[in-house]
């Protein structure tokens, strides 16, 4: 006798015959574009309120989310560069040794 | 007597209907106490357990290598994994690990670590992995194991940067070992087509932190199967009251959510280079300011590919074979998704036995 429950077979049922038209859907040059198109629509709107709320406390000279994301990249940027100097020096320091122990 | 009547008949019969409701309220009980522990999150399974030392570290990759008073073989195996995704899936549980299976079998297992990228790595470019940290890593293995060459096993898109080491540095490799490796692009769906020109431009998912964030790479991969975490769910409901499907369970959706970022220029490089040019295909990949050639590749290669994998799907995985010039090369395809290729019960009957055969019958035993 069959083991599954009832409502297990109905599912199991659905997902057989609507999860591979899904899977081919969104593989399908029509959901890439439909896709992107609302993440650009998405991103937009997010920009549209970024650049409200600037200008709104820009007016009250006062630092935006962005403002500080700004920073926080150069800051970032800064650490990067310092790190790979760091790991120059390094190398540079370690094929010295190696020179004086050879 | 037909079928369905007999079938009837026993439904009805009061002894099977009484086993059955007793077995029904056992479940449920088991399911309560099952499914309190793990909305509580209690009893996680551990995952990567099997006895291992960090032998080597740089950055922030770490080289495991794995405890076994039972090598055979001289030749070490380098495990690579993917940028995105943790590497104790190769060793996920006691009794479905990988590296447990090859130690096993008399190998020498090293798994290679990237570590998790914050902003400083946001600037890692394909180059960074496949000319300066695999050439590192692989020095470390040589030199600690103390072999003259090694087998590396790429996963993924591990396997992508395992190619594209060997083929620019191939003389420390012995053998090469590709599993799920993406190849032809074009065949990837939606996890090439939407970065696609005209499309998403793919500078926008990228994080403050100048990598793509975890949760970008976790969302593309739900959206490879979109009625997968539902199915899920109905599994787990289905199967609450099973000890043992709750341990595999709940280790293979830890791991599956464990995704992590995806640095920034290496990404950047990957969309245009291999998702846009699909360059992997052609044979040729200008990174590093030089043009690395497959052709190049001579040691004998096997690239194991699942028939079902709905990630790097078939056809996005043949092809390899005919890119290198090994004269020994061998496609071995699977029928198992994208993890079961090397996880789960059907990969210890289907996967690990030939891939361990192959890297035997091309290693030499230790004198």
């Amino acid at each position: 006798m069959e083991d599954r429950p009832s409502w297990r077979r109905m599912f199991d049922a659905w997902n057989d015959q609507v999860g591979p038209r899904l899977e081919q859907m969104v593989r399908t040059d029509a959901f890439a574009d439909q896709a992107a198109w609302f993440a650009g629509l998405n991103r937009r709107r997010n920009e549209m309120v970024e650049s409200f709320s600037q200008r709104l406390m820009h007016f009250w000279n006062l630092p935006t989310a962005n403002d500080v994301a700004r920073l926080r990249r150069q800051v970032d940027v800064l650490q990067r560069q310092l790190h790979a100097v760091n790991k120059t020096l390094q190398e540079v320091r370690n094929a010295g040794e190696l020179k004086r122990h050879a | 007597m037909p079928e369905s009547s007999s079938a009837t008949r026993e439904a009805y019969d009061p002894t099977e209907l009484a086993r059955r409701v007793q077995r029904d309220l056992e479940r449920n009980f088991l399911r309560f106490r099952n499914g309190i522990k793990y909305v509580a999150g209690l009893d996680r399974p551990g995952l990567g357990l099997t006895p291992k030392d960090t032998v080597w570290t740089h950055d922030k990759m770490q080289l495991w290598r794995y405890r076994s008073k039972q090598r055979q073989f001289a030749t070490p195996v380098l495990m690579v994994m993917s940028l995105v995704s943790r590497s104790y899936i190769f060793d996920l549980r006691p009794g479905n690990s990988l590296v447990e299976y090859m130690l096993r079998r008399g190998f020498d297992v090293f798994v290679l670590d990237w570590g998790v990228p914050d902003h400083l790595d946001a600037d890692n470019s394909l180059s960074t992995y496949t000319d300066d940290y695999l050439p590192k890593a692989v020095d470390a293995v040589l030199r600690i194991s103390g072999a003259e060459n090694l087998t590396m096993n790429g996963y993924c898109f591990g396997g992508v940067l395992a190619l594209l080491h060997v083929a620019a540095h191939p003389d420390a490799t012995r053998n090469l070992i590709t599993m799920a490796t993406p190849i032809d692009t074009s065949a990837m769906g939606p996890m090439t087509s939407m970065t696609a020109e005209g499309r998403i431009d793919p500078e926008t998912l990228i994080g403050e932190d100048g990598n793509v964030p975890a949760s970008v790479i976790e969302n593309s991969f739900r959206l490879l199967k979109p009625t997968g975490e539902v199915a899920d769910y109905v599994n787990l409901w289905d199967n609450l009251w099973n000890d043992e499907f709750m341990e595999s369970y709940q280790a293979m959706t830890t791991w599956a959510r464990d995704q992590i970022p995806f640095p920034g220029a290496a990404f950047l490089e990957n969309v245009h280079l291999l998702g846009r040019q699909n360059l992997l295909k052609t044979g040729t990949v200008p990174i590093g300011g030089r043009d690395v050639h497959l052709a190049d590749i001579t040691c004998p290669l096997l690239s194991i590919i699942g028939e079902k994998d709905h990630i790097v799907p078939l056809a996005g995985a043949q092809g390899l074979a005919d890119l290198v010039s090994s004269d020994d090369k061998t496609e071995l395809a699977v029928s198992s998704g994208h993890v079961g290729l090397f996880v789960g019960r059907s990969a210890q009957r289907k996967t690990l036995p030939p891939l361990c055969d192959w890297m035997e019958a091309h290693t030499e035993r230790v004198a």
